[in-house]
């Protein structure tokens, strides 16, 4: 940071060294003004330092100290004839050679240079006046329409996840493993306690027990008992860790109860075990994006398709005084109806989506210059009814209820990477 | 009566009951041990991360209400800096009174095993 006459100064000198004195010319004494002694030729017979006491400084001891001198602002040393350091001319915004005002006397390439170091050496300055730095100019209020951005809120209306999670077959094998060691380490079934002697359950159970070997149902034929109680571990394979396989067998058992009552055929007919619902829909058979039936174990979420043809989560600008929470309950009604039982989680965003338009939108009526949207995103559930765009008041055309990665397919790359964080993997 | 039963039950002449592995068989049910508690570190810290972009997402949401004016500019884009709209969505954003009113009891329904033999109530109607 030179100011431009300086700059001169610096390109007239030839040599590699400027400023270094003749050894004739130099004293051992203090370095105060030695640019300007430098400058000046030979040494006077006053300052040549013969006569000096060598005790009177402690730079007098450094042969060096007629090439350097002190910066002005801090203890670091700079190159003789220089008044401040780089970084203290930085600071005071100072030219480093003369000291004087150095505001617009950058030259180009050093200005190019400067703006190239931002992160680097001008970042203390930077830190220390903090000035937006921003793409967009700023807005001029006398000329032209003020500037500013839509607000909208959006809903992110979910349906929570119906069903458990399927297990991975890894855990199926290790429960299967844990539940049959419990066997090994349980204390014998207490037959007595639970039936009377010689009562039909009594004998029920007998005769199951025969065939199962363990009082629990649904963990295969293992007698933690008998010689191979050892022999507790399942082979590669085995389908007793499966899920099916298990709710099967805990069916056959009560079913057996029914078959082997007393009452005959009568009472089979109807103590018809109901068997539990499969845990894949039809919709989900049907790919029946408009179901909300279908992935019952994920979370679903409401897109709605545009006039543009563009899939995002209902959204509207907030009106007046409204606040997010209001918008939202409002956009659900006036986006898929009053059928459907909502609830707007809380009242904090979960989200936001920040968009610049192509071509701002000037809005001359309320002398307005509209230079993109910032999409607020609230929580909302929903536990009954369905969506309906009959009454759509934002002239959306389609919806779909997706899981997250479905919204990845459905929604541009841009939108994708601002809602991606709020939506849960599940 | 049912307390003698239980006490005579509960005093099996097998308790407690001993569990002897074999060598190899201890060393596989250790390998077994480590590798689900592996798979459990893995799956928390999966969640963890998951809830930690949650709520960067839920924060950073909320910074752009705190900075954002009436008209959605912020300071930092050269808009309106000052004055008591600023932030203003972000106070009522923050406000908690009253959030857990009208919580509706289907909000509740724990996850199931098997789905619900209805299916989902798509025909309900306000």
């Amino acid at each position: 940071m030179v100011c431009a006459k300086c700059q001169k100064l610096l390109k007239k000198t030839e040599l590699a060294t400027p400023n270094v004195k003749k050894k004739n010319e130099m004293y051992f004494g203090s370095p105060a003004g030695s640019a300007k002694s430098a400058s000046k030729g030979s040494a006077t017979l006053g300052n040549t330092g013969v006569g000096k006491s060598k005790l009177l400084s402690k730079s007098a001891k450094n042969p060096y100290a007629a090439y350097s001198s002190t910066c002005g602002g801090c203890t670091t040393k700079v190159d003789s004839g220089k008044k401040f350091c780089q970084r203290c001319a930085f600071k005071q915004n100072a030219c480093a050679m003369c000291g004087g005002p150095a505001k617009e006397l950058i030259c180009k390439s050093c200005r190019e240079h400067l703006s190239r170091r931002k992160y680097s050496a001008a970042a203390a300055a930077v830190a220390e006046t903090p000035e937006p730095v921003s793409s967009i100019p700023p807005s001029t209020q006398a000329s032209g329409p003020k500037q500013a951005y839509q607000l909208r809120a959006g809903v992110v209306l979910s349906r929570p996840p119906q069903l458990t999670r399927d297990l991975t077959p890894f855990e199926k094998a290790f429960f299967l493993y844990q539940r049959r060691l419990n066997e090994r380490l349980a204390l014998p079934f207490t037959r007595y306690f639970y039936f009377k002697k010689d009562t039909p359950a009594d004998l029920e159970w007998k005769r199951k027990m025969k065939t199962r070997m363990t009082p629990a149902r649904d963990i295969g034929v293992y007698n933690a008992y008998g010689k191979e109680g050892w022999n507790d571990e399942v082979l590669v394979g085995a389908k007793e860790s499966e899920t099916e396989e298990q709710i099967e067998a805990l069916l056959k058992d009560v079913e057996a109860v029914s078959v082997g009552g007393a009452e005959g055929e009568a009472a089979k007919q109807e103590s018809a075990i109901d068997r539990p619902m499969p845990r894949t829909t039809e919709a989900d058979n049907l790919g029946d994006h408009k179901s909300l039936d279908r992935l019952l174990q994920r979370t679903l979420y409401l897109l709605v398709k545009n006039k543009e043809g563009r899939w995002t989560f209902p959204h509207d600008r907030i009106a007046g005084r409204e606040n997010l929470h209001q918008t939202a309950e409002r956009i659900i009604v006036q986006a898929g109806g009053v059928n459907m039982n909502t609830w707007v989680v809380g009242n904090a965003p979960i989200g936001h989506y920040n968009y610049d338009f192509q071509k701002t939108i000037v809005d001359l009526e309320k002398g307005v210059e509209e230079l993109g949207e910032r999409v607020f995103f609230m929580k909302a559930r929903i536990m009954a009814g369905q969506a309906n765009l009959e009454t759509n008041k934002f002239g959306d055309i389609d919806f779909k209820w997706l899981a997250k990665e479905e919204v990845e397919e459905s929604v541009t790359p841009r939108y994708w990477s601002a809602v991606r964080n709020m939506l849960a993997e599940r | 009566m049912a307390k003698s039963q239980i006490r005579y039950h509960l005093a099996h002449p097998l308790t407690p009951r001993p569990l002897r592995f074999s060598r190899l068989r201890a060393l596989r049910h250790w390998t077994i041990r480590r590798a689900y508690n592996l798979y459990r570190h893995q799956a928390r810290r999966t969640q963890e991360l998951e809830l930690e972009r949650q709520y960067n997402a839920m924060r950073d949401a909320c910074e752009a209400l705190r900075l954002m004016g009436a008209d959605g500019m912020m300071a930092a884009d050269g808009g309106s800096a000052g004055g008591k709209d600023v932030g203003r969505l972000y106070r009522i954003a923050m406000e908690k009174k009253g959030i857990w009113e009208g919580v509706p009891i289907e909000y509740a329904r724990t996850q199931m095993e098997a789905p619900p033999r209805e299916g989902w109530n798509h025909a309900w109607t306000r």
